[in-house]
Formats: structure tokens, C-alpha cells, sequence
């Protein structure tokens, strides 16, 4: 039976299927290529990293290198206070640019400042550094949690600001007018009725940004600097576990490396958690705007 | 509360070059029902959407001639968009409730806005006008509902109730019946047939049996131009112009 149809089925058209065949295995292989060492990392950070977790590495400060023991609650926590900030700062400056140019950026000044953002937005983390540098480090005389903070909400603000753009720009027109038919200016039309339409890709939009930029170690480096104390102040170093990773990694001390597995699959965590936190979001928003 | 006069005067509306209304002089009585037909394409929604300055947010749009209301020209006469709005609602072809809101914040969000802040003031409010929009019995037990859980005709009612809200002399309709099934039509013909007392009412239709059950006055566009106005009777019975026969017996459109 099957030889019966094989033979009916021109040679032309066997080569075809044939030619499909090779394309679609192709694609596996560089898919293959592109997930393998990913998950192969991830493995990595989780088994060993996990391995090496312990509460004391959660709640304690640093032992000196010569000592086992100790943690990293002071880097912990100065990543939630470096974090923080930048995403208190970035928050209103991203989500205010991205509401000017999607109802007002109609012009020059919007096209120029959604170009700005784009190139932002691709620009190397270390560059936003040597800016907080130059501009904050340099002017105080020395290296702060806010100098940090703020060359991370240098990366945080145009990923924020273009997608809050795009969210606002799914709200269809319709709404907009309805608002405007009612006699509603402009600022009761776009806070109450189009940002609260798009609010759930806003906060998308911010969580993918805060994932981003919680993972940031080069920006870090000579802004927010280190420490191996608790946090004294934002105008003061800190630690962070992004560049604890770095510092610990690169030690000669065995007991260290351990420790930035363990840091690597803390941020790992909060970074996956966020993600896709954000993603089921975003999927559950598009579900309702498709369901009308 | 009088229902208003509306009138318009070599009304032009540009989109870039094209001219899609062409100088139209017309009248919108006070306290009746002008229904505004023609084929697809010839001008209706852009004129009406000229009577509350609705291009004024469409960039390649430009108005010229005069629209009153009342006595006072709406586009030369020193009056903003916002205060034009609050006397001429309008209601649109696809139900637009807002999403995020309640059936009630649906209604009570523009009269807050516009300065009424007495719960009681705005708990009557609400009742009032989904009276007059028919839609009470049906939604009394769950006014904190999101409004998009209603039916099609259902939120189209709740647009009317929103518009009625902010206590407009004129109600603009642009065919609120089209994306509805012919029992929320009928009710939705009902309900403009009591508006009427109290508004002024322009509605846009392609339905000619509608414009013909619920009108008083018909205006007959074609190309962009008035080809025709008169009482609906007459122009369904013995219209003037052979374009006017034509459309309303079949011939095209
Ligand atoms: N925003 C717009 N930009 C450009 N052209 C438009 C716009 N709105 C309407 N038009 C054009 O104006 C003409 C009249 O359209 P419209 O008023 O919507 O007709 P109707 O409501 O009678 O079907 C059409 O040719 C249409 O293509
Ligand atoms: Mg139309």
C-alpha cells in the first residue's frame, strides 16, 4: 500500500520534502546551539548555587577571606536599596517620557526623544557607569549607593519609556474619544482612562526593566563601588550582589567561589520570578484586550 | 433644561487635500429627531463629528464655515472644546464603554470631573439617567460590575446614560445601532424616541426604516454635499431631488 503511493508521488516533489526535512533539522541544530549552554548555565548556577545556600549566607555579614562562614546580607540588601532607588527615580521619568511621546509626541521632539531612547536603551551598561561617574562620583569626592542608583536608572528609564509608549499605543482610539466626547481634557483622558487601559503592560514593561538592570554588574563597579559592611547611607559605598559575584569569583579562595554561586542563584532567582511574573502579565492582559 | 439649536454654515471639512463635506447649510431643530442618511462614504460621520469639534484630534483634519449652537459660533466664537463637549454628547458606532471602570464610574467619572463630589448628588445621578437609558431593572444589583460584562446593547445603553450625565442640550448618535442585534436596535429606538422631549437629537444612519420610525427631520447626503432636508414624511414620500428617490427606493447605495 505505501509503496503504492510512494510511487505515484513525482521524483520533483520527493526532493522537496526532502529539502524540508534538511531545512526544519538545520533549524533544531541552532536551536539546539542556542539553548543547550543556557540551560547548561542555569543547571549549573541552581545545583551549585543551591547547594550552597545556608541562612547564615542570607542574614550575616562577611567572615575575613581566612575564616569560613559569614554572608552577604549587606550586599543583599544594598541591591534592594541601589535597585530601589533606581526604579523610584526611573519609574516617573519613564513612564512620563513614554505618556509624552505616545499622546503628544506626534512632532520632532517626540520622534527625536523615541530615537534617544533607542539608542539607550542599546547603549553598553559600562557607559552608563563612567556617566554617574563623571557626573556624581567626581563631583561628591567619593563612591555612593546613589551614584549606583542612578547610573542604573540611566539603563532603566528608555526601556521603560518605549514600552510604556507601546502599551498606550494598544489603547485603541475609540476609548480616547469617548473620554474627549464627554468633555474631558487631556490629563483626565490619559491618566484615567488610557494609562489605567495600559496598566498592565506599564508595569510589564517595569518589571522587564528591573530584572534588566537588577542583574547589572559593570555600571556598579565604580559608582555604587563595595563594601564589606552594612550600608551607611546613600551617599555612601555599597555593596551589591552583582559585583559581589565579580569580586568573589575572581578571588583565589575556594569557600569564596562557593559563595558567588550561591549569590549568582539568589539574583537568579529574583531575575526568573520577575520575568515571568511579567510575562504572565502581560499574556493575561493581551487575553483580555483580545476578549473585548 | 431647553434643548439647544444647532446650525451649521458653509460647512467645509478637509482631510489633507480631499474634501469630504462640501459647504453644507443646515439646521438640527431644537427637541427633535434629525436623522442624517446617504450612502457609505458620503459625509455623515465626518459632519457630525464637526458639530462637537471631534477633528479637532485628528491631525490632517481642517474645518471651515460656522457651526452654531444656539446663537454662538462654536468655532470662532471663543468657546473651548471642553465646554462645547459638555453641551453636545455624542454617542458612537461601537459601544465604548470604559474598560477598567464600573457600570457606575462609567457614568459618574466625567460630572465628578466637572465638579459634582456629593455621593448623594451622584447616586441619584446614576439611577436618572439609567432610567432614561432604559437600563436600570437590568443592572441595579451589580452597578460595580465592569461595565464590559454587559451585552453589546447593553453598553451601548450605558453609553447613552454616560452622555446623559453631563446634561447635554444635544445628543450626537453615530449609528448607535449598527453593531446591534434587532431586539437592542428597537430598544435603542425606543429610548431616542423619549430622549427627544428633552434633547436635541442628530443620528446618523444607513437604516432608512429606522430614520423613517424614529425621526422628525431627514437631511440626504450624498458626495459630501446636502443634497436634500426636510420633514422625514415628506422626504420619504415625495422627495424633491431624483438623487434623494433613488437612494431611498434602492436604486443605489
Ligand atoms: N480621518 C480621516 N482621514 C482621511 N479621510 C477620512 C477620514 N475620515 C473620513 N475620511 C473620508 O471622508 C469621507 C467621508 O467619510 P465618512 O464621514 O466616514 O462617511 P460615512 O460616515 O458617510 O460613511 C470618506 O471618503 C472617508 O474616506
Ligand atoms: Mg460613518
Amino acid at each position: 500500500m505505501s509503496e503504492g503511493v510512494s510511487q505515484t508521488i513525482p521524483l520533483r516533489l520527493r526532493l522537496r520534502f526532502l529539502r524540508d526535512r534538511i531545512l526544519v533539522g538545520l533549524c533544531v541544530v541552532a536551536l539546539a546551539a542556542a539553548v543547550v549552554p543556557l540551560v547548561w548555565v542555569l543547571w549549573d548556577v541552581v545545583s551549585v548555587g543551591a547547594a550552597h545556600l545556608s541562612v547564615e549566607f542570607l542574614t550575616s555579614l562577611p567572615e575575613p577571606p581566612t575564616r569560613p562562614g559569614g554572608g552577604w546580607a549587606h550586599a543583599f540588601l544594598g541591591s534592594v536599596v541601589v535597585v530601589g532607588s533606581a526604579i523610584l527615580m526611573g519609574i516617573p521619568v519613564g513612564v512620563g517620557t513614554g505618556i509624552y511621546m505616545s499622546e503628544y509626541g506626534n512632532n520632532l521632539l517626540g520622534r527625536s526623544t523615541r530615537f534617544l531612547c533607542e539608542v539607550m536603551a542599546g547603549l553598553p551598561s559600562i557607559v552608563a557607569g563612567i556617566v554617574a561617574y563623571g557626573l556624581i562620583v567626581v563631583t561628591m569626592g567619593r563612591f555612593s549607593a546613589l551614584s549606583g542608583a542612578i547610573a542604573l536608572a540611566v539603563l532603566f528609564v528608555p526601556i521603560v519609556a518605549i514600552t510604556t509608549q507601546e502599551a498606550l499605543a494598544l489603547v485603541p482610539r475609540h476609548q480616547r474619544e469617548g473620554a474627549f466626547a464627554l468633555g474631558l481634557g487631556d490629563a483626565s483622558t490619559t491618566l484615567r482612562v488610557v494609562l489605567p487601559a495600559a496598566m498592565g503592560n506599564v508595569l510589564t514593561g517595569i518589571m522587564l526593566a528591573t530584572a534588566r538592570v537588577a542583574g547589572e554588574t559593570a555600571p556598579l563597579l565604580f559608582t555604587a563601588f563595595n563594601s564589606r559592611f552594612w550600608m551607611e547611607g546613600l551617599d555612601q559605598p555599597t555593596a551589591t550582589v552583582p559585583v559581589n559575584i565579580y569580586n568573589y569569583a575572581i578571588s583565589p579562595f575556594d569557600h569564596w567561589h562557593d559563595q558567588a554561586w550561591a549569590g549568582a542563584f539568589v539574583l537568579v532567582s529574583v531575575v526568573l520570578v520577575l520575568n515571568v511574573a511579567a510575562r504572565t502579565l502581560w499574556a493575561r492582559r493581551a487575553r483580555f484586550m483580545a476578549g473585548g | 433644561m431647553m434643548p439647544e439649536r444647532m446650525q451649521t454654515k458653509d460647512l467645509r471639512v478637509y482631510f489633507g487635500k480631499t474634501e469630504a463635506v462640501k459647504g453644507v447649510d443646515m439646521e438640527i431643530r431644537p427637541g427633535a429627531v434629525t436623522a442624517i442618511i446617504g450612502p457609505s462614504g458620503c459625509g455623515k460621520t465626518t459632519f457630525l463629528r464637526s458639530l462637537n469639534r471631534m477633528h479637532d484630534n485628528t491631525r490632517s483634519a481642517r474645518v471651515t464655515g460656522h457651526v452654531y449652537l444656539g446663537d454662538r459660533d462654536i468655532y470662532n466664537g471663543g468657546m473651548n472644546p471642553v465646554e462645547l463637549r459638555i453641551r453636545v454628547g455624542m454617542v458612537f458606532q461601537r459601544p465604548n464603554p470604559f474598560p477598567t471602570m464600573s457600570i457606575r464610574e462609567n457614568i459618574t467619572f466625567a460630572p465628578r470631573r466637572h465638579g459634582m463630589r456629593r455621593r448623594s448628588d451622584l447616586q441619584d445621578l446614576v439611577e436618572e439617567v439609567l432610567r432614561q437609558a432604559a437600563l436600570w431593572d437590568e443592572v441595579k444589583d451589580r452597578l460595580d460590575d465592569p461595565a464590559t460584562g454587559l451585552s453589546g446593547g447593553q453598553q451601548q445603553r450605558l453609553c447613552i446614560a454616560r452622555a446623559l450625565a453631563v446634561r447635554p442640550k444635544v445628543l450626537l448618535m453615530d449609528e448607535p445601532a449598527s453593531a446591534l442585534d434587532p431586539t437592542a436596535t428597537q430598544r435603542i429606538e425606543e429610548l431616542i424616541f423619549d430622549l427627544k422631549a428633552e434633547y436635541t437629537i442628530a443620528i446618523v444612519t444607513h437604516n432608512m426604516q429606522q430614520a423613517a420610525r424614529v425621526s422628525d427631520y431627514t437631511a440626504f447626503f450624498y458626495m459630501g454635499e446636502l443634497i436634500e432636508f426636510g420633514e422625514t414624511d415628506v422626504i420619504f414620500t415625495n422627495p424633491k431631488e431624483a438623487q434623494t428617490e433613488a437612494y431611498i427606493t434602492g436604486r443605489f447605495g
